[in-house]
């Protein structure tokens, strides 16, 4: 039953290893919308394999205690991962059409990548102190999302800029703020695998 | 906090000088079921047994401690075992009913060696009794049949049906469904749902899906220890001990 648990946990770490890569290619000008899709479609395997294997192996292994929260958790983070590959094509849709560097999503960028890759170590780590350092640094990454959308509506407002460049960066603004959140839930789902407790909704005794 | 049926208190089980239940003390709640888990040879059945005063029956066996029903100690110096047993009633792995009996008169025997003699207050107690134990529309019409007839379902909720009718508070089982098919099990978790609303169920298994399902809470032993116990939903979604983890995830017994 074990083996399972494993198999079931390696192919969620491979499906991260994809988001962790289409996030990045999202924001670079080194691949095509087209590529980009090739990755998603990779992710949506995943997301249908895993759903199914987490269903056969409930149905078929009844688990119980940590096996059980090991495959909810699993079930639970696999829908964030799906959300999180549809939202860096919609950031890829956006970013292409943005034609000067903004340091603002830069930095919005720099730390939900850091968000991101931290929630799939504590994933792999069982890292609870990790997993609430993500939850925690959300409340930033909604700072900074905030400051943009302010800051551009009113550079476009005063015509700084074109509407076509600020609408596109509050759109990306947007998606990155989102996958901030699927991070924050993944964490969420590993302290539930790891401690049974749900913390959810601003519950963090 | 619901009403104390039963209490357990630094109960030990002997067979000669080998220990083989250690210190136990459990609560029981009253209209709950309560299931004993644990690996072959963890003592849950010797336990049990030490609850209506059965085990003391086997050449050599002993117990210490105390069980408290209704403010008294069941092994109080002046507790009659034959008392004990009408109030805390006992259902065997083996289906038993009474050979060359009938239907009607496995359920009755009870109430009659009791002192019931009114033909209509028995028939109305057999009847009561086999529908509670789910029985009564199977074999209304042949209540004069011998109770051996029946399948080994339909016998196990007669043996049911015979506990009930001396209305004990407390209803002890033994593996009741181990040498059922799963379609007889589901009939007889269903009856212990059903029983619970008058009864306190406190029942041995070995199928762990069977304690999921039906329990209450859940109690694991381990040779002769009580390892955990608690919320059959809080010992099988986050066990506090290492070894319940093991052994409801296979891993261990």
């Amino acid at each position: 039953m074990n083996n399972q648990v494993e198999e079931l946990r390696k192919n969620i770490i491979e499906m991260a290893t994809l988001v962790e890569r289409i996030l990045q290619e999202s924001m670079s000008s080194q691949m095509s919308l087209k590529e980009i899709f090739l990755i998603e479609d990779e992710i949506n395997t995943y997301h249908k394999t895993i759903d199914d294997n987490v269903f056969k192996y409930i149905a078929l292994q009844s688990p119980a205690a940590r096996n059980l929260r090991n495959a909810l958790a699993i079930m639970k983070m696999n829908s964030e991962l799906e959300r999180m590959g549809d939202q860096a094509v919609n950031i890829k849709r956006y970013f292409k059409k943005i034609k000067t560097s903004h340091a603002l999503i830069e930095n919005l960028s720099e730390e939900v990548t850091q968000m991101v890759k931290k929630s799939f170590n504590a994933f792999t780590s069982r890292d609870l102190t990790l997993a609430m350092d993500v939850i925690k640094s959300d409340e930033e990454v909604n700072s900074l999302h905030r400051d943009i959308i302010k800051d551009y509506i009113r550079k476009i407002k005063d015509e700084v800029i074109s509407f076509d460049e600020g609408f596109s960066v509050i759109r990306v603004a947007k998606n990155l703020e989102r996958i901030g959140d699927h991070a924050t839930n993944v964490c969420e789902d590993i302290i539930f695998l790891e401690s049974g407790a749900d913390i959810r909704h601003g519950n963090h005794e | 906090m619901s009403e104390i049926a039963l209490e357990v208190k630094n109960l030990n089980a002997y067979f000669n000088d080998f220990r083989a239940v250690k210190d136990i003390n459990l609560t029981y709640y009253k209209n709950s079921v309560n299931a004993i888990i644990g690996p072959s040879g963890c003592g849950k059945s010797t336990y049990i047994r030490c609850l209506n005063r059965i085990h003391e029956e086997v050449e050599g066996a002993s117990v210490s401690g105390e069980v408290i029903l209704g403010g008294k100690n069941i092994y109080a110096d002046n507790a009659d075992p034959v008392e004990i047993r009408r109030h805390i009633g006992m259902v065997f792995q083996k289906p038993n009913p009474f050979p060359s009996m009938s239907i009607y008169d496995n359920v009755t025997i009870g109430p009659k060696l009791w002192g019931e003699k009114n033909k209509s207050k028995l028939d109305e107690i057999a009847e009561n009794c086999l529908k509670k134990a789910a029985l009564w529309d199977e074999v209304k019409d042949k209540l004069h049949q011998d109770g051996t007839s029946l399948s080994g379902g339909q016998q196990q909720r007669l043996c049911i049906a015979r506990t009930l009718a001396i209305n004990p508070p407390i209803i002890l089982m033994d593996e009741p469904t181990s040498a059922l098919d799963p379609i007889a099990t589901v009939k007889i978790e269903d009856l212990m749902n059903e029983i619970k609303k008058e009864y306190t169920v406190i029942v041995v298994t070995h199928n762990m899906q069977q304690a999921r399902r039906i329990a209450d809470y859940t109690s694991f032993f381990v040779l002769g220890d009580l390892i955990e116990h608690g919320l059959t939903s809080d010992i099988f979604t986050n066990p506090k001990e290492k070894k319940t983890e093991d052994y409801i995830s296979g891993n261990f017994g």
